[in-house]
């Protein structure tokens, strides 16, 4: 199988070229497959775009909008073991993302492939800038619950930074340094809540995070409120804490296990297994290096449900290809934010409580 | 992360509102100022069609037509051509004509309207027919309106200021209950336009004296067209029917509750399928070239609809032809119409005329048609036996305002009889 030899290679290694040589034949496959075994996806299919054709480019692939896992269940499995929840914003349903044995494997050897390269091959002291909470019902998980779950995997004496209203336990997160900061250990948690409950929460030189290497991810809309850019993010937190090993990163509960990873550059880089198209959203053909569109994402992990080509409602653009910047080739790219939400109102007001 | 602050909601200050007055400004009014006025409006009603109130919104019709057309929003011109003198004369003698014998129409009082948030020239009508049956008004607004809704508002204004007439009260307030109370209390009758939520939050406030509550909740539309007509269309036939369909759906970006969102074709899809596709292929130029094409979160949002459609098995078939329009083809069988609007339209294809009244629903609001004749329209109406469907107009008419709107003869419902012998 292609996806085992290329989550096994070293990542960031493929050119732009050379990837889509490589995924192109198991995305047609996984096209069929889910063709086979997902109804609703067959009819989707049968309706819009005909049956599975073998695509010639990346490009080709037809794509589903990644709300449509919020309207119907996708599932091309009997029986699953696990459905993931998107944390749904307010007033939205939920995504829900059917997950069996063998793809939870997969994101399992996709996360490990992905934060090797920063985390290196041993378990270190993990300390998650968040509450115990999220994880409680690992039934249905919330996708903060599943990335934090996900992230665990990693760590060793996992040890949670907040309380169940996120505010920050000093004496936790005093104890955990004091034990563990000696040595390289590693934060995890969502950006916001790293800049809200941790980074407000200390002065300057007060807590030493030398050792740590963060690793957040999450919208930045939250942030841009408070006029925080991922460059203000990191000379801050390296004033504050000492903490200069920090990777955003970029994935979605409907492609969990696909994770973009900041490079040395600050943009952001596909596994292996997974690669990113930017859409015009005029015409909805590739738009060029350069030139911002809509996110669409391909990845070869989902078996389970067909979520191998999704169109995210997020833009974002492809900033370099192939440029090498610490020896990482493939498509560079950075989210500028979410494709904004205009709600067509006509005679009904939508929100009544609002004018009432 | 704090909770929001209890306020002691007894002990609050009651919102005040701000009225719209000539010129643009703009005065705020506390709440016991605005109780006095509108007590004292309400003692200032008119005769029903008053010489003096048609002439002042035919006066205001004739200036908005002088302006250059491309200053006025077609929705605005048409507006202005309902409301020209010779239109209001025939809305009131067509009033009169259908009073029962012998009665005398008199205005209810005091009308308290509260129209959309965005489909902002609903307020126009709703407002101009409760004054000329004379009544006193006071229209809750959004605190922004568009430029050409303020020019109009501005125009009636300035009119009512020179006519002396302070009985006409343009508000807007901020979300208070207090004040949807108190307004509620002194009006003798309500309009609610705004979907069944609204119509919701409005329903526990009591009138005066038990008045009127007229209701515009949710509703959805449809078109049907026939099949065999389309296949004989001229060139020239079907650019004015194209042209037609465009202004019923694309106006109000298809969210108007009179806007079309499914298009049933009497006929069979081998047989007609070709010139609906015609159709709609011109239908989605025209919209392309008008530049009616809605913002990229719409367009996902459409895309979203047509995968769910399809999904759920609704759908057979399913085409973007542009950003402008996705055509969703949908299987026989029968489910709620979604009203995705921007640009998104279900096609159905049914045997006959007649099996269009058993799909009608109780949110079904108006069904414009092609190539059919009054006759089939009017059995098929009869046959229908439930509470849904309030207008069947031609093809094109969809948005085109009319004093009987949702099953309400509004000047009726805004005026009280009196029987004289």
């Amino acid at each position: 199988m292609t996806f085992d030899a290329l989550v096994d290679q070293p990542p960031f290694g493929m050119t732009a070229a050379e990837k889509e040589r490589r995924l192109l034949p198991d995305l047609n496959a996984m096209g069929r497959h889910h063709y086979a075994h997902c109804a609703p996806y067959r009819k989707i299919a049968d309706a819009i775009w005909g049956e599975p054709q073998p695509a010639e480019q990346l490009c080709d692939l037809p794509y589903l909008p990644v709300s449509i896992f919020k309207e119907i269940e996708l599932s091309s499995i009997a029986t699953p073991t696990m459905v993931l929840q998107s944390s749904g914003t307010s007033g939205q349903r939920p995504s829900r993302i059917v997950i069996d044995g063998i793809t939870a494997q997969r994101q399992a050897r996709a996360l490990v492939a992905t934060f090797r390269g920063v985390l290196g091959t041993s378990r270190l002291p993990l300390l998650v800038i968040d509450t115990r909470k999220v994880i409680s019902d690992p039934k249905s998980l919330s996708a903060r619950g599943a990335g934090i779950l996900g992230m665990m995997k990693f760590g060793a004496r996992s040890t949670f930074a907040l309380d169940d209203d996120l505010a920050s336990q000093r004496d936790v997160i005093g104890s955990f340094v004091q034990k563990y900061g000696g040595a390289p250990f590693f934060l995890f948690g969502f950006t916001f809540l790293v800049w809200k409950s941790l980074f407000e929460a200390y002065r300057d030189g007060e807590l030493d995070l030398s050792n740590a290497t963060l690793i957040h991810s999450g919208g930045w809309k939250k942030m841009e409120a408070d006029k925080v850019t991922n460059a203000v993010f990191r000379s801050r937190m390296a004033t504050r804490f000492n903490l200069t090993r920090i990777y955003n990163f970029y994935g979605f509960v409907e492609q969990i296990g696909s994770i973009f990873l900041e490079g040395p550059d600050g943009l952001l880089y596909a596994p292996n297994f997974a690669d990113i198209i930017v859409r015009d959203p005029e015409s909805w053909a590739p738009a060029p290096a350069g030139q911002p569109g809509v996110i669409q994402v391909v990845s070869l992990l989902p078996l389970s449900y067909p979520g191998h080509s999704v169109l995210t409602e997020d833009l974002g653009v492809i900033e370099t290809v192939d440029a090498g910047t610490g020896g990482r080739l493939g498509k560079a790219a950075r989210i500028i934010g979410r494709v904004p939400r205009t709600e067509l109102r006509g005679c009904s007001d939508v929100i009544a409580t609002a004018y009432s | 992360m704090s909770l929001p602050q209890r306020t002691a909601d007894r002990n609050r200050p009651i919102a005040a509102v701000t009225i719209f007055d000539e010129d643009g400004g703009r005065t705020p009014c506390h709440a016991g100022d605005l109780r006095v006025r509108l007590e004292k409006a309400r003692q200032a009603t008119a005769a029903s069609f008053s010489a003096a109130r048609v002439d002042l919104v035919a006066g205001v019709a004739s200036r908005i037509l002088s302006l250059p057309k491309h200053l006025t929003a077609p929705g605005i011109v048409h507006f202005a051509y309902w409301t020209r003198r010779a239109a209001l004369y025939r809305l009131g003698r067509s009033f009169q004509a259908r009073l029962p014998d012998g009665c005398l129409a008199k205005p209810r009082g005091l009308a308290f309207h509260l129209p959309p948030q965005n489909v902002e020239a609903i307020f126009l009508y709703s407002w101009v027919i409760a004054f000329l049956t004379g009544n006193a008004n006071i229209v809750r607004l959004p605190s922004e309106l568009s430029p050409q809704i303020q020019g109009v508002l501005d125009l009636f204004l300035e009119a009512l200021a020179s006519a002396a007439e302070d009985s006409q009260i343009f508000v807007t307030y901020p979300v208070s209950e207090d004040l949807n109370r108190d307004i509620s209390a002194q009006s003798d009758v309500r309009l609610v336009w705004g979907g069944d939520a609204k119509v919701r939050a409005f329903a526990p406030l009591p009138l005066r004296h038990g008045g009127k509550a007229i209701w515009f909740g949710d509703r959805v539309s449809f078109a049907v067209l026939d099949g065999e007509a389309l296949v004989g269309l001229s060139p020239a036939a079907r650019e004015e029917l194209v042209s037609r369909l465009y202004n019923d759906i694309f106006i109000f970006d298809q969210m108007a509750c009179s806007s079309p969102q499914v298009i049933h074709v009497v006929g069979d899809r081998t047989r007609h399928g070709e010139a609906v596709a015609r159709l709609l292929d011109d239908l989605d130029r025209v919209a392309a070239r008008k530049n009616t094409v809605p913002a990229t979160g719409q367009v996902i949002r459409k895309m979203t609809a047509l995968c769910t459609l399809a999904g759920q098995g609704h759908a057979v078939e399913g085409k973007r032809l542009s950003n402008a329009l996705t055509v969703a083809t949908m299987a026989g069988g029968d489910f709620p119409i979604a009203a995705i609007g921007g640009g998104f339209l279900q096609i159905r294809y049914l045997s006959a005329l007649d099996a269009l009244s058993d799909r009608i629903a109780e949110n079904h609001q108006t069904l414009t048609y092609f190539g059919f004749g009054q006759a089939e329209l009017s059995r098929m109406a009869e046959r229908s036996t439930g509470q849904g469907l309030s207008r069947i107009v031609p093809v094109g008419e969809a948005l085109d305002f009319s004093a009987v709107w949702d099953g309400y003869d509004l000047p009726g419902e805004l005026s009280r009889l009196v029987t004289i012998r």
